[in-house]
């Protein structure tokens, strides 16, 4: 797992935000995970699958690489609160179309944004006004993750969003591919006991 | 308004583009389309003075953008190809004296916003009507601070007449009669 404290600096990348964020890549081994967190299991898909090359991302000079976080990813708010927020100090940036592993704090249960970045551009209009084009896919919440005391990993199932031409998530949907993950989990962390099946809630439409 | 203004312009990077002027839409193309609306900017810091709108086309990297001229909130093309098209950018001058200079805003980028057009065939399509409301002093940032709202006034009618009024005024739109004929016909309609 990686952490990094600083979606802030690149201004341009949050259109906004400055406060930094944790953000959660991955999970490299278990024992990154301490009794406060526990492990998300599972996998986002895009129907049809968002290509790298519909992505443009033009930040100005990106010294901390926040162009990782936004090709070929979603990111993934979290809070303990249900309520929709543009961004908190806790994000999840798994791959798109891979199964993630990924530390979420025991409190932070619930998703309050996710997104894929289609395009962000900062741009000078003049020497007092700077804009950032910022086209996001966005997905339905907030959902909730059904964390329970004692749990080390939780599976959460393959969050399937159909789009249109927009970009608009036109149908949300949770499929059950344990197995498969199960799989996946063994490769990545060897006979550590399989993530129990917490699949999400069925999503409304934001 | 000028022809110039009218054309598509195939962009590599949004409005920014510079180089050569796109050719004029061809008069006796049949595939094209009349496309308008109206954007409210009293509440705004600046006028409004083009708008610019984005082709969805998942195979083309940088998209594709129209960009319309705007008098008195309205704003319309008479050549845009079948597609899915809405509003992405839109601005104008504001300020004054010294204070004077370009503002640009964008209309929103999660998914589809209230702009958001298919054409399926030619036609007269109206992208509807929106007033800038602003939220100056709630946000920290720009994005945060205002708005497009769809509003009810002027009507489609009101509107399209004015579209009307505008093409058979200016002498290089002289050529686009099927566009015009189409116009005539809608007005009809409503």
């Amino acid at each position: 797992m990686r952490l990094l404290a600083t979606l802030g600096a690149a201004a341009a990348l949050a259109t906004a935000g400055c406060a930094s964020v944790t953000v959660s890549e991955g999970v490299g081994s278990l024992s990154e995970v301490g009794a406060d967190s526990v492990v998300l299991v599972g996998k986002i898909q895009v129907i049809p699958a968002v290509k790298p090359e519909e992505q443009t991302f033009r930040a100005g000079v990106d010294v901390f690489n926040m162009r990782r976080h936004h090709i070929g990813r979603a990111i993934l708010y979290v809070s303990d609160q249900p309520k929709y927020q543009e961004r908190t100090g806790n994000a999840l940036n798994p791959a798109l179309e891979e199964t993630f592993f990924l530390k979420v704090p025991r409190s932070q249960r619930f998703m309050v944004k996710g997104s894929v970045t289609m395009a962000l551009v900062a741009r000078a209009v003049s020497a007092r006004q700077s804009v950032v084009d910022h086209t996001e896919l966005l997905f339905p919440a907030p959902v909730e993750f059904d964390i329970r005391p004692g749990d080390k990993a939780i599976y959460v199932g393959t969050l399937r969003l159909h789009r249109d031409e927009f970009h608009e998530v036109t149908k949300a949907e949770i499929r059950d591919e344990y197995a498969a993950a199960v799989v996946d989990y063994r490769n990545k962390f060897g006979a550590a006991p399989a993530p129990r099946k917490a699949l999400l809630k069925p999503l409304t439409r934001p | 308004m000028k022809l110039r203004w009218l054309l598509p312009a195939v962009l590599a990077f949004g409005l920014a583009g510079c180089g050569s002027t796109p050719p004029p839409v061809d008069t006796r193309d049949e595939t094209v389309s009349l496309v308008y609306g109206y954007f409210d900017m009293k509440d705004a810091p600046s006028t409004l003075e083009w708008v610019s709108i984005k082709k969805y086309d998942s195979t083309v990297k940088e998209g594709r953008w129209y960009r319309f001229e705007a008098k008195d909130g309205l704003f319309f093309h008479v050549g845009l190809q079948p597609g899915s098209y809405q509003v992405e950018r839109f601005g104008g001058m504001g300020g004054i004296l010294l204070t004077r200079r370009p503002f640009e805003y964008s209309f929103g980028g999660k998914g589809r916003n209230g702009t958001a057009v298919r054409i399926t065939k030619p036609g007269v399509y109206f992208l509807g009507q929106h007033e800038y409301v602003n939220h100056a002093g709630k946000g920290l940032f720009a994005a945060d601070k205002f708005e497009m709202r769809q509003a009810n006034a002027p009507s489609e009618r009101e509107l399209l007449q004015r579209v009307i009024k505008a093409i058979e005024a200016d002498p290089e739109l002289a050529g686009y009669t099927r566009q015009l004929h189409q116009a005539k016909q809608r007005l009809a309609a409503l």
